[in-house]
């Protein structure tokens, strides 16, 4: 049976389940159980766009409950809104807030975010605490009672707060499936790379934080009225945060459902030991019980339950790639025409697309870059060699952006790009590839390849990851490439040089006018070599420029029409191979011989 | 995962079966649990205390009040011929368990009756679970004014004072002082805890009526440990008199901090601290303890009818002297139990109606309430001497009619 009509049965069966339960039941106590479950469910599911998706921790998450709870609490205690339009200005509030506390993040990572949102909670709750005229500060704000009939019980909460889950976890599915998500996963795995690819991480961040945030606030505007009464300590306060968590981690961290799953297994646990258990020794019991739990998840469900389950059970798990064997690697089509010598128009007479004019970088007391000056014609093959430690990959690293120069200049196809992000550099059409080749493993291998964006569309991000146009495109290059069978597998899968293809062809997916290869042929199969090979020349017949490090002068000489020598940080020789291996200069350094005796290392 | 969508069918086929299936488990559900309202049953009261948690200390001697209570009513023949069973739950001093639980008691476990929880923060949202349920709620605890400004019918605080009545016996002994022996400067410090600022509020307030001069007055956070920075200040301003909100610990601390700078005010009250058995041996001894005052919701030496019969039957079954809390508990049970029996039936509107028109004899004297909840009457005023707490006001509760004044300076 399809897997995909079992999990609708089940999803469809759940919510309506769900949706019936408070009419036949007429419990009191187990709609207030649900309709906490349903705020923790909902925290869980927004904290996962950041946190499951970006792989950004949050441990600030309940600021946004406290948010839309203060929110919607000053507006029907003071204004009398009423609390169920109050909690949509709520939600609005925390988008703004998450909106700026992405802007203040913007720079941090791993621990440090970790910090920051901690911090930014404890700050909006002393706020909130000390701005005693708005919030009430520690006396509490008290809102008005519901005042429909005893009959309808919790009903309007219960329903609305279902509504909000329901509407969070299909925004929660729609990014994860669109290329806002595919970008998020992306920065999970490699947020430099990504820049490099022209993602502006910062926005998907932004848009992933205020996702998260908006539906939450309005949660917790509707949970303000639920409760009646807010206290600061109690609604901005930290173990909220380590629920969301847990859920979310509990569940499966960056899977749709893995959050709903742990919030409804976390509260009505913590319920079942409170009322059901120890009676006056149940908290006792509840810490213990949630410690194991946040150690057991530690250690043995790393991945939270959906995904273990996923794993273990292999008819749940997504196909893996059959290997569809009468297109597989035998019929890989070799790209271009076999290796030749050169016999490629020269670069001289055409644009440049890439100048680089007195380009300095020092750490410390080094100089590891020293006023360089290059430039690649469009439809030319540089190269770039020089000795380990010479400087290329800090000088790939400056133009690219991965690092900031300290001055001088860089052009890319006219345009400066000194003082621009990594974005924008590829957004000029500015690509390049690793010495070990860096792709994203939570991806499959037509979705590293389709990421890269060469412009900046905000409707772009809501698009399938990946749409049938690209991935015709996409199957076509990955069938060149001879990986056809692999295209649905995470590059995990691929072997090095295989990996080095794809990350070829991933950053060819940006249209460059200029492409840096950093090692390219270093540690792969000659056959895999001659392939690369054909890709290069296939390049440099479209017009796009090529600048190469490589150590491989057999390689270098069969493909570039003019060489940079390297060292110390600076150009000592450039000319064509056979010129500069002549160069005696070239030679003192490649035998290591005293690079600063001879500083003044201009050939002659 | 090709696109021809599989039809809804079967979808909907499953949504029907499982809500059958709960329409069935839940008509199984409440027939099994409509059978409590037999006589002889015992009578089921509900509460739910922070039994674990950063308040679990206090909780739990409030918690012993209600059991000695519930023992006592049961040695005397329950109420209305049942035996009175406690349903305790546990919040750990989380408002949102705390209100869980409340919905809880009242919806499944069906408790006939409510007592309530401690602090304002755990009473605000149940008193509000119980107000929306109609069901009468007598709380131990929670006299921030905020509770009582939401009109409810059937909240009834069963303390003699909330903190806005506290210093009524203080301010009036103030008053009765001649024109020349009155503090004439004050400092007001101040934890921001929404029982005790509120009441410090009201203390500067009429102070200032008898023109006491505010030098100083500031409130602290609740994490506040260190009080040196805020004696310092205090020290500066030299004021007669020093009034501190304190909450448990703060008192001791602050007055440590105090002596540190040798600063001694003429008159010095704190809130809440004083009250604390140890409070003497923290502050380095009965002699520094001499001339403080505080107000006392309870004591154990009041003449209040049952009281001395309490403490007795409490040390005998906890090996402890009860403190404020286990008597506040026991006070509720008391005021709860005076209804009952008045009424001579279980429901909860004519048990509030009865209250809100009765006084109602109790440990801590007689209570009335008026409209809100708010009892009509005040706090005990009480002040530290030779190494014991003596009771200075009102006169009906007095155990002394001698005042320390001006408060001995430090270490003598």
């Amino acid at each position: 049976m399809n897997a995909a009509v079992v999990r609708r049965t089940l999803l469809v069966g759940g919510v309506a389940l769900l949706a019936v339960f408070p009419l036949v039941s007429g419990s009191l106590y187990y709609q207030n159980l649900l309709i906490l479950t349903f705020l923790l469910a909902i925290g869980a599911s927004g904290w996962n766009i950041m946190g499951g998706y970006a792989g950004y921790i949050s441990l600030g998450n309940s600021a946004f409950v406290g948010l839309g709870a203060y929110t919607t609490g000053i507006l029907a205690a003071k204004h009398g809104v009423s609390p169920f339009l109050g909690c949509l200005v709520g939600g609005l509030v925390c988008a703004v807030a998450a909106a700026l506390l992405s802007l203040v993040t913007r720079r941090t990572r791993g621990m440090y975010f970790v910090i920051v949102t901690f911090a930014a909670l404890q700050l909006l709750g002393t706020v909130a605490t000390t701005w005693t005229s708005l919030t009430g500060g520690s006396k509490g704000l008290a809102l008005p009672l519901p005042t429909w009939s005893l009959a309808h019980q919790d009903w309007p909460f219960y329903y609305s707060l279902l509504a909000v889950l329901v509407v969070t976890v299909a925004v929660s599915a729609l990014v994860r499936r669109s290329k806002l998500g595919l970008g998020l996963f992306a920065i999970q795995d490699d947020e430099d790379k990504a820049t490099g690819l022209g993602l502006r991480t910062a926005v998907y961040k932004m848009i992933a934080f205020v996702l998260g945030g908006t539906f939450v606030g309005v949660a917790g505007g509707i949970y303000a009225y639920y409760v009646t009464f807010l206290n600061t300590s109690a609604v901005f306060d930290i173990v909220t945060s380590m629920l969301i968590v847990l859920s979310a981690l509990l569940g499966g961290r960056g899977t749709v459902w893995g959050p709903v799953l742990g919030a409804f297994i976390i509260e009505p646990l913590a319920n079942l030991t409170t009322t059901n258990l120890g009676g006056a020794d149940s908290g006792a019991i509840r810490l213990l019980l949630f410690g194991g739990l946040l150690g057991g998840v530690a250690l043995f469900l790393p991945r939270g339950v959906l995904p273990t389950i996923a794993t273990r059970w292999p008819g749940a798990r997504r196909s893996t790639p059959e290997a569809s064997p009468s297109t597989g690697t035998g019929t890989g089509r070799s790209d271009g025409a076999p290796v030749t010598a050169l016999d490629r128009p020269r670069g001289d007479g055409r644009p440049n697309v890439l100048e680089v004019d007195h380009l300095v970088k020092s750490f410390g007391g080094l100089r590891a870059v020293d006023s360089v000056a290059l430039t690649v014609a469009a439809g030319s093959i540089t190269g770039l060699i020089g000795p380990n430690g010479s400087g290329k990959t800090t000088l790939f690293n400056l133009i690219d952006g991965t690092i900031g120069a300290q001055s001088g200049r860089i052009a890319v196809d006219q345009r400066h790009l000194e003082r621009r992000g990594r974005p924008t550099r590829a957004h000029a059409g500015l690509a390049r590839t690793y010495q070990l080749p860096r792709l994203f493993p939570s991806l499959t291998v037509i979705e590293n390849i389709v990421l890269p964006e060469r412009r900046f569309s905000l409707r772009r991000l809501f698009l399938k990851r990946v749409t049938p146009a690209e991935r015709d495109r996409a199957m076509a290059v990955v069938d060149s490439l001879g990986l056809a069978s692999y295209a649905d597998t995470s590059p995990g899968d691929l072997s090095y040089g295989q990996r080095k293809l794809v990350e070829l062809a991933q950053v060819l997916w940006l249209d460059p006018v200029l492409v840096m290869l950093d090692e390219p042929a270093a540690g792969i199969s000659p056959a895999l070599s001659q392939r690369l090979a054909g890709m290069i020349r296939s390049l440099h017949r479209q017009g796009v420029g090529i600048l190469l490090v490589e150590h491989d002068l057999a390689f270098l000489s069969s493909l570039c029409q003019r060489v940079y020598v390297m060292s110390g940080g600076q150009i000592i020789a450039n000319g064509t191979v056979a010129e500069v291996r002549a160069d005696q200069h070239v030679v003192d350094a490649y035998l290591g011989d005293s690079v600063a005796l001879n500083p003044a290392g201009a050939p002659a | 995962m090709k696109h021809h969508r599989p039809k809804v069918r079967p979808a909907l086929a499953v949504a029907l079966a499982a809500a059958a299936a709960v329409t069935v488990l839940s008509a199984c559900g409440s027939s099994s649990s409509n059978s409590s309202s037999n006589s002889k049953a015992p009578l089921k009261i509900g509460m739910s205390l922070p039994l674990t948690g950063p308040v679990a200390d206090v909780s739990k001697s409030g918690y012993e009040g209600y059991q000695l209570w519930a023992s006592k009513d049961n040695a005397n023949g329950g109420m209305l011929g049942r035996k009175v069973k406690l349903d305790v739950l546990d919040d750990g001093f989380d408002p949102n368990q705390s209100g869980s639980n409340y919905t809880r008691l009242i919806s499944q476990n069906k408790v006939d009756l409510l007592l309530g929880t401690f602090s304002s923060l755990l009473n605000a949202p149940d008193s509000a679970i119980a107000a929306r349920q109609g069901m009468l709620y007598v709380e131990p605890s929670g006299g921030a004014p905020t509770l009582f400004a939401r009109g409810f019918k059937n909240l009834f605080f069963a303390q003699p004072g909330t903190s806005l009545t506290l210093p009524d016996q203080f301010v009036a002994y103030i008053a009765s002082l001649p024109a020349g022996q009155r503090p004439t400067t004050a400092a007001y410090v101040t934890q921001d805890d929404p029982s005790a600022s509120p009441a410090v509020a009201v203390f500067k307030k009429k102070l200032e009526a008898l023109g006491v001069k505010t030098l100083y007055d500031q409130t602290y956070d609740p994490s506040t440990s260190n009080f040196d920075t805020i004696a310092a200040s205090v020290a500066h301003a030299a004021p007669q008199l020093v009034l501190q909100g304190a909450v448990a610990g703060d008192g001791a601390q602050f007055a440590r901090s105090l002596q540190k700078l040798s600063f001694s005010p003429k008159t010095l009250f704190q809130i809440n601290s004083p009250a604390d058995a140890t409070y003497a041996s923290a502050i380095g001894g009965a002699a520094n303890a001499e001339g403080i005052f505080t107000a006392l919701a309870w004591s154990p030496e009041a003449k209040y009818p049952g009281n001395a019969e309490f403490v007795a039957a409490y040390e005998k079954a906890f090996g402890h002297a009860p403190s404020e809390d286990a008597a506040n508990s026991y006070t509720a049970g008391q005021v709860l139990a005076a209804a009952v029996k008045a009424v001579g039936r279980i429901d909860q509107k004519a048990l509030a109606a009865w209250l809100h028109s009765h006084t109602v004899s109790t440990i801590v004297g007689p209570m009335k309430w008026d409209a809100t909840g708010v009892p009509e009457g005040s706090l005990l005023l009480a002040q530290w001497q030779s190494g014991a707490l003596r009771i200075l006001a009102p006169k009906s509760a007095a155990t002394t009619t001698k005042i320390v004044a001006p408060k001995p300076p430090w270490g003598t």
